[in-house]
């Protein structure tokens, strides 16, 4: 039962599914209508992926990319919930499109059961309004913030670690600085654990990826004209499990950040392994440019 | 009045887990120099072989990135803020 007021030609159902965002004033019909027009692209479906997909196609986000090369293990069951024990060794995007039609059938989801690459990472990118980032190592990271830099796409950034978060988002306007910014590079890969070997407390993806999830609901609302709340706009957000706190970091914009602030920068001439430094402008000029391949995804649209 | 650091997410392990640790310096350098008196590993995860700081490493002295201002070199003052975070991946 409906609990708004059906004041437009769209079906019965769709006033239903949508009730309770429509009963919001922060919402309303204009801004489920904006939902159901925007386009997000997730790369990852694990930990952060599954929440984030879970929330966006539940809210009716129009269109859905799924970025993940993997297959469903074992040990992924305790925290990526978009997955189930049966689905052991099947593709992780195959997985979580049969969840999510059960959630939310109007949700076109695009399936790309691909590693992201600098061959294939603009052409992804660019077909969506935003991305997420729920990715899983730096290598990933530094390439998903470079590609959307260029392509000034937003980007909703998150991470997780043993009982620690970081959510903030890069709006690629002017005064957002980009994650380059906040860390210029990533770390040797002896200092900073993997979760396979430090652990991840199973929730802790949950609280970052709903986290990040909101922050892309309110940025398509406030992109088409509504003000559903603020975003994490030069602001991290910090999560500690264990205390169950949040803090909010300053952040600021590096007016020398080799990235955001280089007019020229070019993300394929980067080499995406261990540290993903940026090449000097002298070594940019020796190197030859990595040749775009055409892509061979695998897609399925529901 | 000390200077009052925090370390958190991951890093906080480098300081027996302590919310808040305490240092009388005049420099975020001098600080850590302190610290790693105490804390032994501390300056092997936040620093490089070259004594500066580690680039996935962040240190916010009153909510302002001290890369932005002398880095290792920024000045303490009594009472300051002092935050170190860490980049992390996992997802």
């Amino acid at each position: 039962m409906t609990t708004s007021a059906r004041t437009a030609d769209r079906p019965l159902d769709w006033y239903n599914r949508y009730a309770r965002h429509i009963a919001l004033e922060e919402v309303g019909e204009s801004g489920q209508l904006a939902l159901n027009a925007a386009s997000v692209l997730v790369i990852g479906t694990g930990g952060l992926g599954s929440p984030v997909a879970y929330y966006l196609t539940a809210a009716g986000v129009g269109t859905l990319g799924l970025v993940d090369f993997d297959t469903v293990s074992l040990n992924n069951l305790q925290r990526q919930i978009l997955h189930g024990t049966s689905d052991e060794g099947r593709p992780k995007v195959q997985s979580a499109w049969e969840t999510l039609r059960e959630i939310n059938p109007e949700v076109t989801v695009r399936l790309y059961q691909e590693k992201l690459t600098t061959a294939n990472a603009l052409d992804l990118v660019k077909e969506y309004d935003l991305v997420v980032d729920a990715s899983d190592n730096f290598n990933t990271r530094f390439l998903i913030n470079d590609v959307c830099v260029q392509a000034k796409k937003p980007l909703v950034f998150g991470a997780v670690l043993q009982f620690a978060g970081q959510v903030t988002v890069f709006t690629q306007e002017e005064d957002c600085g980009c994650y380059r910014c906040l860390f210029p590079e990533a770390p040797p890969p002896e200092l900073v654990p993997t979760c396979a070997e430090a652990g991840i407390f199973g929730v802790t993806p949950g609280v970052i990826g709903s986290l990040q999830a909101s922050q892309v609901l309110i940025l398509i609302l406030s992109r088409s004209g509504h003000q559903a709340g603020k975003i994490l706009k030069n602001r991290l957000l910090v999560y500690d499990g264990k205390e169950a706190a949040f803090r909010t970091i300053q952040l600021a914009r590096n007016p020398e950040c080799p990235v955001c602030s280089q007019p020229d920068f070019d993300f394929r001439q980067v080499e995406y392994l261990d540290t993903c430094v940026i090449p000097s402008s002298s070594e940019t000029a020796k190197r030859t440019k990595v040749q775009q391949v055409d892509l061979d995804i695998a897609m399925v649209e529901s | 009045m000390p200077a009052r650091f925090e370390f958190l997410g991951p890093l906080k392990q480098l300081v027996e887990g302590q919310d808040v640790v305490e240092v009388e310096a005049t420099s975020v350098g001098g600080a850590l120099e302190e610290l790693q008196q105490r804390y032994s590993e501390l300056s092997k995860r936040l620093l490089a072989e070259d004594g500066t700081l580690h680039r996935h490493i962040n240190i916010f002295v009153n909510e302002e990135d001290i890369r932005f201002r002398e880095n290792l070199q920024t000045a303490l003052t009594a009472g300051d803020q002092i935050t170190v975070i860490s980049a992390i991946a996992g997802g």
